[in-house]
């Protein structure tokens, strides 16, 4: 499968060697044509040296031949205009640009752009997912954001230690998905009981979030 | 009318002073303004901020403008702008300035009015040598 990257900066360059390690062929637009020596050293792909809003270049880059075009420059009106002729002129089944501004992602979105990744919002994303609110650290997983993954260890006040799983009445859309035991994972059945230091993690609905913490680690949390 | 002019280049500054000049409520809006390029004559609003950004369009009166024409140095910000102005906010009327006749081809394929001075220019030369328009659009008599 043929992916061409269009912006060769760090996000362009760990993509292009991750997909290259994964056996797919990779070409590479970059403006900057030192940058695009190095590129074609250290990764051994095909570089184009060039504007990759420029539907010759891209043409060059072989944008007709590709499965996926996706836009790394730094500036987001780039990564726009990219998508678009790549969806439109040169008929991309998959179009997927870098946003810098977070707010853009629903208008790419909207300017047919199918799919957007926010390194900014990852990364505070990330951040927040790194820190336990309210006792419990939430991984948003899927790009619905919908419904994520709830982590939360349990302590000795938690009303649920001792208990069986089949004896606890969860919030009606959530599943508890896995438990750590003394730093071993395992998958919560009925009998399973709890113990006070037990990691556990649910996958719940945003809105059954507070339920499922008062459940779990009790009202004074 | 109320007409806002994104950039304050050569193009968007001469542009918001001719219309200004017509008596139109224009607004200007560019990363840079440039106070110098609007000249003293100019009497429209002046924003600095990015010419792609919702808020700052907002604030430049994008939900009651009648136009807006998209003509700063940059190819895709126009472009980006000039969809944000149709597709969001619904503009009546939306001209985008794009330099390079190959995406101002495509882009007018994708429904946006645009003006692209370089393809102008080359019908107007081979028009004025009798050759004929490059694209019979009507940007010069042949």
């Amino acid at each position: 499968m043929f992916i061409l990257i269009v912006g060769g900066g760090r996000i362009g360059f760990y993509l292009a060697k991750t997909l290259r390690q994964s056996d797919h062929r990779v070409g590479l637009v970059e403006r900057d044509g030192g940058r695009c020596r190095t590129l074609a050293e250290d990764l051994g792909v095909t570089v184009i040296h060039g504007d990759g809003t420029d539907i010759e270049t891209l043409r060059e880059a072989g944008a007709g031949d590709a499965k996926y075009i996706v836009a790394l420059t730094g500036r987001d009106e780039e990564n726009l205009v990219v998508c678009q002729l790549a969806k439109s002129y040169f008929k991309a089944p998959l179009t997927i640009a870098r946003v810098n501004n977070p707010k853009n992602q629903a208008l790419f979105k909207m300017l047919g752009v199918d799919a957007t990744v926010s390194s900014t919002a990852l990364a505070a994303q990330m951040i927040e997912n790194a820190l336990p609110l309210n006792g419990m650290r939430i991984f948003s997983i899927f790009q619905e954001g919908e419904v994520e993954i709830a982590e939360s260890e349990l302590t000795a006040n938690s009303p649920v230690v001792g208990r069986a799983v089949s004896q606890i009445r969860l919030p009606e859309e959530c599943v508890l998905i896995a438990l750590v035991h003394h730093g071993k994972m395992t998958f919560p059945r009925g009998p399973t009981i709890l113990n006070s230091g037990d990691r556990i993690f649910a996958l719940v609905r945003r809105q059954s979030l507070d339920a499922l913490e008062r459940v779990l680690l009790g009202e004074g949390k | 009318m109320h007409v806002i002019v994104l950039g304050c280049g050569g193009a968007g500054a001469g542009l918001a002073r001719a219309l200004s000049a017509q008596g139109n409520d224009v607004v200007v809006v560019d990363d840079v303004i440039d106070q110098k390029r609007l000249g003293n004559e100019f009497d429209g609003i002046a924003i600095a901020g990015s010419p792609t950004d919702e808020d700052v369009l907002r604030k430049a009166g994008i939900d009651e403008t009648q136009a807006l024409v998209a003509a700063t140095a940059d190819d895709h910000t126009n472009v980006m702008a000039a969809q944000v102005a149709r597709e969001v906010f619904h503009v009546a009327r939306v001209l985008t300035w794009i330099s390079d006749p190959d995406r101002e081809e495509f882009y007018r394929g994708l429904g946006l009015e645009t003006v692209c001075p370089i393809a102008t220019a080359v019908d107007q030369i081979l028009g004025t040598l009798g050759q004929g328009g490059r694209r019979g659009n009507g940007a010069c008599s042949s």
